[in-house]
C-alpha cells in the first residue's frame, strides 16, 4: 500500500465509492423497485378497466339518447295511422343504416303490436315493453314511449335492439395491452393474447352482469420499464468513470501542494531570472525524487549562464570599440584629419603606442595599413601607409580587419577630395554664367530699344522695318536665351527664393492658361484643363506656374493640329501633373537627354534647350521632379510633373 | 359594400340548402317540443350624410307549445357591426345579446288569451313583424318609432268578442321593462287597447297611454287598415301622439302597396308624412320604392330607396336578411 | 285552334285532378257538426285554436298534393310563398305549421283514429273512412 502512487491511490478510492454506489442502486431496483412496478400495473389495469367500463356504458348512453330523439320525432306520431306512408320505416332504416353495428329499430303501437321495423322480417323475440333498457341473453332493448300532441297521449314504444357482442368493438387493444369480454350467453369475438401476462378481470354492473370485463397486459412491456432502467445505469456508470479521471486530473493539479510549491518556484525563476532559489525537501515520494532533480537543474542553470554573461560581456565591449572607431573617422573633413583620427583609434582599439604614419615607405611593423587612392581600375596613388607594432589586444582576424581600416581611410580622404573639387568647379560656372549674362544684358537692352525705336520711326520704308523687326526679334530671342542662363546659375548657386503657400492647383493652371491660350489659339489648337477641383498643395505659386507654362508651351511648340490636355493624378504620397499633346513625339533616344541643358531634340529646331532644363529645377525646388515620354515621332508627348505631398 | 356582397354570398350558400318543399322540416334539426331559431340581418346603406356597412341584428329564438299554453324566448343583438365611412369614418362592433322577448300565453277557453312577459306591443301591422326578413322593406316608417313603446313589458288580455273572432286586446305594463336595451321609449307604465275586425278588409284601431322613467306621460291613439288581395297587399297606418298635454306628433300616417308581381319577387311603394313639434318643428314626406328578392322563403335580399322632402337624407338602402 | 286544343286539354286534366269535391272531415267526436270557409281558413292560420274547449289538430298535406293545391286556392286564398312566409312569421312568434302527412289514406286515417283532428279530403275518400263532413265546397 505504502510504494502506490498518490494518483493510484486516489482513483481506487473513487472508484470503490462509485462502485458501491452503483451497486446499492442496482440492487434496490431490481428487487424493490420490481414489486412496486407491479403493484402499479395492477393499480394502473384497474383504472384502466373501470375507464373501459365507462366506456362501454357511455356507448349504452349514447344510444338511449338516440333512441330518445328518435322517438320524440313528430313523423313517429304515423303509428296511430299504422304508419300507412311507411315514413317511420324509412326513417328507422336510414338511422339503423348511420348507426351500424346491426341495430335494429322497432316501432309499436299502444298494444305492443309492431308498426315498424328497421329490417324486413324481424327475428327477435321482443319482451314486453315494461322499463326503459333491458337485457335479454345476447340483446340489450331500449324502449322509450311515443307521445303524440301537446295532451302528451302515448301512441306507442320505439324499441332499440342492440347485440351486445358488438360491444367488444368499444375495447382498444394495442401496445401489448388487451382488453376483452365473456360470458356464457354471448360469443364475443375472441381475443389472442401472449401467454405472459398480467390479467384482471370484472363482472360488469347490471344491466350487463352476466359479462366479465378482462384486462391484461404483456409482462414484457410492463416491465420494460426497469429494462431501460438497467441501460441508464450503464451508461451513468461509464459517465461517472470518466468524470472520475477528470476530477483526478484536477486534484493531481491542484490539491497536492508539494507540486504546487514546485510550479511556483518554476514559475518565479522563469519571470525573474532568479536561479538561486531551492526548494525545500519534505517528502520522500515521488514528488520529493522530483524536487531534488529540480533543485540539482537549477543550480546547473544558474552556472553556465553565468559563465555566458562574461563571454558576451567581452565580445560587447570590443563590437563597440569598432563602431566608434568607423564612427570617427567619417566624420572627419581633411585628409590629414582622417588619417590623424585613424592613428589615434588604432592606438586606443589595439592598446599599443607603437601606431605610426608614414607617408613614404617602407617601415619595419608587424601590420600594415596601407592608404591608396584609386584613380581608375589599374593605377592606384599610394599616399603611404600607417604602421602598428606588437599590438596588445589581439582581434580575431586582425588582418582582416586592418584590411577594411585600410580601404576605410583610403575612401575616406577620397570622398573629402572629390567634394571639395565639385564645389569649385560649380562656384567657377556659376560666376561665369552670371557674370557673362549680366554684361551681354545691357548691349541686347540697347538694341532692343532702338530697335524699337527705329521701327516706330514712320519714314522708314517697309524693307527696312522688315530687317529691324528680324533684329529685334533676334535680339528679344537672345535676351531670353540670357535669362535662362541668369536663371539656371541662380538655381545652381541656391540663390532663387522659394516661398511656399497653399493653392489650388486647378486654379494655377487656369491661370496659365489664361496666358497661354491666346497662343494656342492662334495656332488653332485647342487646351482642355481637366484637373481636378479643390486640391490644395503647398506650392510656390510663381515657381509652379512657370513649370507649367513651360510644360505647355513646350506642348504648343510642338503641335501643329491637334488637342492639348492636362490633368492629374493624386495617390497617397504624390500629385501627378500631365500634359498630353498630340504633336510631333520624340525619338526615344532623345527623351533620355532632354533634360541636359543646352539640348535640342533632333527634329526641334527652336530655342537652345535651357527651357526643360530649368523646368526641372524648379520642380526640383517645389519638391517635385518632371518626367517625359514619348512612343516615338509623330506620337505625341507626354509630360508629367510629379510633387511629393509631405 | 364589397364584405355586404360576401357575407351575403356565403350566407346564401349556407341557407341555399334549406330551401326546400316543407322547408320548416330541414331546419328544425332536433324536433324535440323545444324549437330552436334566430334571424340575421346585414344592411348596405348609400345616402347624401351616410355611407355604411351594418351587420345590424342576430338573434336566437327558442320556443315550446303545450295543449293550453306557450312560450316564447328571443335573445338578441343589435348594430353588431359597423363600418361606415360618412358622416364620420367609424368602425364599432357590438355583441350584447338582450332579452327582446320572454312571455308565457296561457289559453283560457275558446275565447279568452292571457300573455305574460315581455312582448311585442300588438298595436298596428308592422309592430308585429319587427325583423328584417319578415317586413316588406329594410327601412321602417317612423310612425312605430313616433308613436307607442314597441315593447311591453307586462300583461296581454285579448279576446275574441264575436262569431266572426274579432279581438280585442288589453295591454297593461306598470312595473319596470324587463330589458330596456332596444326598446324606443324607456316607459314604466302603459295601458292600451286595440280593437281588430276582420272582413274583405283588417281594421285595428288602438288607444294608449304610456309613462317614461324620467315621468313624462303621453297618449296616443292609432288606426290601421290591411286589404290582402292575391298578389297584392295594400296597408295603412295613421297615428297621432300627445305628450304632457302638448301634441307632439300631430300626425303621422303611411300607406303602403306590395305587389308580388312573379314568384319570388315583390315591387313596394310606401309614402309616409308625419310632422313632430317637439323643441322644433319638423314635417316631413318620405316616398320609399323597392325590390325585394325572396329566393326561399326564410332569405331576403332587398333593395330600397327612400327620397325625403325636407332632410338631407335620400338615401339606397341594400339588406341581406334571413331566418332559421 | 292550338290554343283552343290546349285550353280543352287543361280542362280535361283539371277535371281528372280535381276527381271528387274538395272536403273538410273529421271523426264523429269532433266539436261542432260544421265550419265555414273562414273559419277554417283562420283554424288553418293558427288563429282559432279551440272549439268548445277543445284544441283542435288542423292536417295538412305534403307540398306537392294536388288536394293541398286546391285548399290553399280555393279556401286560404292565399299563394303559397305567401303561406310560406306566414308560417315564418308564426315561427318567429313561437308557433309551429300544421301537421303534414304525407297522403290522402294516412289523412283519412289519422282523422279516423285521433279525435279533434281534421283536415281536407276528397269527398270519396272521407265517405270511405266514415268521416263526418264539416265542409264542402261549393263546386
Amino acid at each position: 500500500m505504502r510504494n502506490l502512487s498518490i494518483k493510484t491511490k486516489i482513483f481506487l478510492t473513487f472508484v470503490l465509492i462509485i462502485m458501491a454506489g452503483y451497486g446499492f442502486i442496482y440492487l434496490y431496483i431490481l428487487n424493490y423497485e420490481k414489486k412496486i412496478l407491479l403493484e402499479k400495473e395492477m393499480r394502473s389495469l384497474q383504472s384502466e378497466m373501470s375507464s373501459d367500463t365507462k366506456e362501454l356504458f357511455k356507448y349504452i348512453e349514447f344510444l338511449k339518447k338516440e333512441s330518445s330523439f328518435m322517438a320524440s320525432l313528430e313523423v313517429m306520431e304515423d303509428i296511430v295511422i299504422n304508419d300507412i306512408d311507411r315514413r317511420i320505416a324509412t326513417i328507422l332504416r336510414k338511422k339503423a343504416k348511420d348507426l351500424g353495428e346491426e341495430i335494429i329499430f322497432v316501432a309499436r303501437d299502444a298494444a305492443g303490436k309492431t308498426v315498424a321495423a328497421s329490417i324486413e322480417g324481424l327475428e327477435v323475440k321482443l319482451p314486453s315493453v315494461t322499463g326503459e333498457t333491458q337485457t335479454l341473453r345476447e340483446y340489450l332493448f331500449i324502449n322509450y314511449p311515443i307521445k303524440m300532441g301537446p295532451q302528451n297521449r302515448t301512441v306507442g314504444y320505439l324499441t332499440t335492439i342492440y347485440p351486445l357482442k358488438n360491444l367488444s368493438y368499444r375495447l382498444r387493444n394495442a401496445n401489448g395491452i388487451y382488453s376483452w369480454l365473456t360470458s356464457d350467453f354471448i360469443d364475443f369475438e375472441p381475443v389472442k393474447i401472449p401467454s405472459d401476462t398480467i390479467e384482471i378481470s370484472k363482472k360488469l354492473p347490471p344491466p350487463l352482469d352476466y359479462i366479465t370485463l378482462h384486462r391484461a397486459v404483456d409482462k414484457s412491456i410492463a416491465f420494460s420499464t426497469i429494462n431501460h432502467v438497467q441501460t441508464l445505469m450503464g451508461i451513468v456508470f461509464a459517465v461517472m468513470v470518466a468524470l472520475t479521471t477528470l476530477f483526478l486530473f484536477f486534484v493531481s493539479r491542484n490539491i497536492l501542494s508539494p507540486l504546487k510549491s514546485l510550479y511556483e518556484t518554476a514559475d518565479y525563476i522563469i519571470k525573474t531570472g532568479d536561479y538561486s532559489k531551492q526548494i525545500a525537501v519534505t517528502s520522500n515520494d515521488e514528488i520529493g525524487r522530483l524536487t531534488q532533480i529540480f533543485n540539482r537543474l537549477i543550480s546547473k542553470t544558474d552556472e553556465s549562464i553565468k559563465s555566458l554573461e562574461e563571454k558576451s560581456k567581452e565580445y560587447e565591449e570590443s563590437l563597440i570599440d569598432l563602431i566608434e572607431f568607423f564612427n570617427t573617422i567619417t566624420k572627419t573633413d581633411s585628409a590629414y584629419a582622417t588619417i590623424t583620427v585613424a592613428t589615434r583609434e588604432l592606438k586606443r582599439l589595439l592598446k599599443t603606442p607603437d601606431v605610426e604614419f608614414v607617408e613614404y615607405p617602407p617601415y619595419e611593423a608587424d601590420y600594415v595599413v596601407p592608404i591608396e587612392l584609386g584613380k581608375g581600375k589599374d593605377s592606384k596613388e599610394s599616399r603611404g601607409a600607417i604602421y602598428i607594432r606588437s599590438p596588445q589586444k589581439r582581434l580575431k582576424d586582425l588582418e582582416r580587419f586592418l584590411e577594411s581600416v585600410s580601404k576605410m581611410i583610403s575612401l575616406q580622404i577620397e570622398r573629402i577630395e572629390l567634394t571639395k573639387k565639385l564645389e569649385e568647379t560649380l562656384k567657377a560656372k556659376s560666376s561665369f554664367l552670371s557674370s557673362m549674362s549680366h554684361e551681354l544684358k545691357t548691349p541686347i537692352g540697347s538694341i532692343l530699344s532702338l530697335s524699337q525705336y527705329l521701327m516706330s520711326n514712320s519714314s522708314l520704308g517697309e524693307s527696312e522695318i522688315e530687317t529691324i523687326a528680324k533684329i529685334e526679334r533676334s535680339a528679344d530671342h537672345l535676351l531670353k536665351i540670357i535669362e535662362d542662363i541668369l536663371t539656371i546659375a541662380k538655381a545652381d548657386s541656391g540663390t532663387i527664393e522659394v516661398e511656399f503657400g497653399k493653392h489650388e492647383i486647378k486654379t494655377l493652371t487656369e491661370e496659365v492658361l489664361d496666358i497661354l491660350n491666346p497662343v494656342a489659339e492662334a495656332k488653332g489648337l485647342k487646351i482642355y484643363n481637366r484637373v481636378e477641383k479643390d486640391i490644395f498643395l503647398n506650392t510656390d505659386p510663381k515657381l509652379f506656374k512657370m513649370v507649367l507654362i513651360n510644360l505647355i508651351s513646350n506642348a504648343i511648340k510642338f503641335t501643329p493640329k491637334g488637342d492639348i490636355k492636362i490633368y492629374s493624378e493624386k495617390t497617397a504620397q504624390t500629385l501627378s501633373l500631365i500634359v498630353t499633346d498630340e504633336g510631333i513625339g520624340m525619338d526615344k533616344e532623345d527623351v533620355k537627354n532632354v533634360f541636359e541643358e543646352f539640348f535640342q531634340g533632333r527634329n526641334r529646331k527652336e530655342g537652345i534647350g535651357l527651357g526643360l532644363s530649368i523646368a526641372k529645377k524648379f520642380a526640383a525646388l517645389l519638391n517635385g521632379e518632371l518626367s517625359l515620354h514619348s512612343e516615338g515621332i509623330g506620337k505625341g508627348t507626354k509630360a508629367i510633373f510629379k510633387i511629393k505631398l509631405s | 359594400m364589397k364584405k355586404f356582397f360576401i357575407i351575403s354570398l356565403v350566407w346564401l350558400i349556407l341557407v341555399g340548402r334549406l330551401a326546400a318543399d316543407d322547408f320548416f322540416k330541414e331546419y328544425t334539426v332536433y324536433e324535440t317540443p323545444f324549437y330552436l331559431g334566430g334571424y340575421l340581418s346585414t344592411e348596405y346603406i348609400k345616402g347624401d350624410r351616410q355611407e355604411a356597412f351594418l351587420f345590424d341584428d342576430i338573434a336566437f329564438l327558442a320556443y315550446a307549445e303545450g295543449a293550453r299554453w306557450d312560450f316564447v324566448a328571443e335573445l338578441e343583438a343589435k348594430n353588431i357591426y359597423i363600418e361606415q365611412s360618412r358622416p364620420t369614418d367609424m368602425q364599432s362592433s357590438n355583441l350584447n345579446f338582450s332579452i327582446e322577448r320572454l312571455n308565457l300565453t296561457y289559453y283560457i277557453d275558446d275565447a279568452n288569451t292571457i300573455r305574460i312577459g315581455k312582448f311585442n306591443t300588438p298595436v298596428g301591422f308592422w309592430n308585429l313583424t319587427p325583423i328584417n326578413v319578415l317586413r316588406e322593406t329594410t327601412s321602417n316608417p317612423y310612425i312605430i318609432d313616433n308613436t307607442f313603446p314597441k315593447l311591453t313589458s307586462g300583461l296581454c288580455y285579448r279576446r275574441s268578442i264575436n262569431q266572426n273572432y274579432d279581438l280585442l286586446y288589453i295591454v297593461l305594463q306598470n312595473n319596470d321593462e324587463i330589458d330596456s336595451s332596444y326598446n324606443n321609449f324607456n316607459i314604466k307604465q302603459h295601458y292600451s287597447a286595440t280593437l281588430e275586425i276582420e272582413k274583405e278588409i283588417i281594421y285595428k284601431g288602438s288607444v294608449g297611454y304610456f309613462k317614461e322613467r324620467e315621468g313624462s306621460n303621453s297618449v296616443y291613439a292609432l288606426a290601421a287598415l290591411r286589404y290582402d288581395l292575391f298578389n297584392h297587399t295594400f296597408t295603412l297606418e295613421a297615428s297621432t301622439r300627445r305628450k304632457d298635454s302638448k301634441t307632439v306628433v300631430p300626425y303621422d300616417i303611411y300607406f303602403q302597396y306590395v305587389w308580388n308581381f312573379a314568384e319570388k319577387y315583390f315591387l313596394i311603394g310606401r309614402i309616409e308624412r308625419y310632422r313632430t313639434e317637439y323643441s322644433k318643428k319638423l314635417e316631413e314626406a318620405i316616398g320609399v320604392a323597392g325590390l325585394t328578392y325572396r329566393p326561399a322563403p326564410n332569405v331576403a335580399i332587398k333593395a330600397e330607396y327612400d327620397r325625403y322632402s325636407f332632410e338631407k337624407r335620400d338615401k339606397i338602402l341594400f339588406s341581406f336578411s334571413f331566418i332559421f | 285552334m292550338k290554343k283552343a286544343k290546349a285550353v280543352i286539354l287543361l280542362l280535361i286534366l283539371c277535371g281528372c285532378s280535381m276527381a271528387g269535391d274538395l272536403v273538410v272531415a273529421a271523426n264523429s267526436n269532433f266539436p261542432v257538426s260544421s265550419l265555414s270557409k273562414k273559419m277554417i281558413k283562420k283554424i288553418y292560420l293558427d288563429k282559432i285554436r279551440f272549439l268548445k274547449g277543445k284544441k283542435i289538430y288542423p292536417i295538412n298535406m305534403s307540398g306537392k298534393s294536388p288536394l293541398r293545391a286546391r285548399f290553399e286556392k280555393n279556401i286560404l286564398n292565399m299563394p303559397r310563398t305567401e303561406l310560406e312566409r306566414y308560417w315564418l312569421k308564426s315561427h318567429y312568434m313561437g308557433h309551429r305549421p300544421p301537421k303534414v302527412l304525407k297522403s290522402k289514406e294516412a289523412v283519412a286515417l289519422f282523422l279516423q283514429k285521433v279525435d279533434n283532428s281534421l283536415g281536407y279530403l276528397d269527398k270519396t275518400t272521407a265517405e270511405e273512412f266514415g268521416l263526418k263532413i264539416l265542409y264542402e265546397s261549393d263546386r
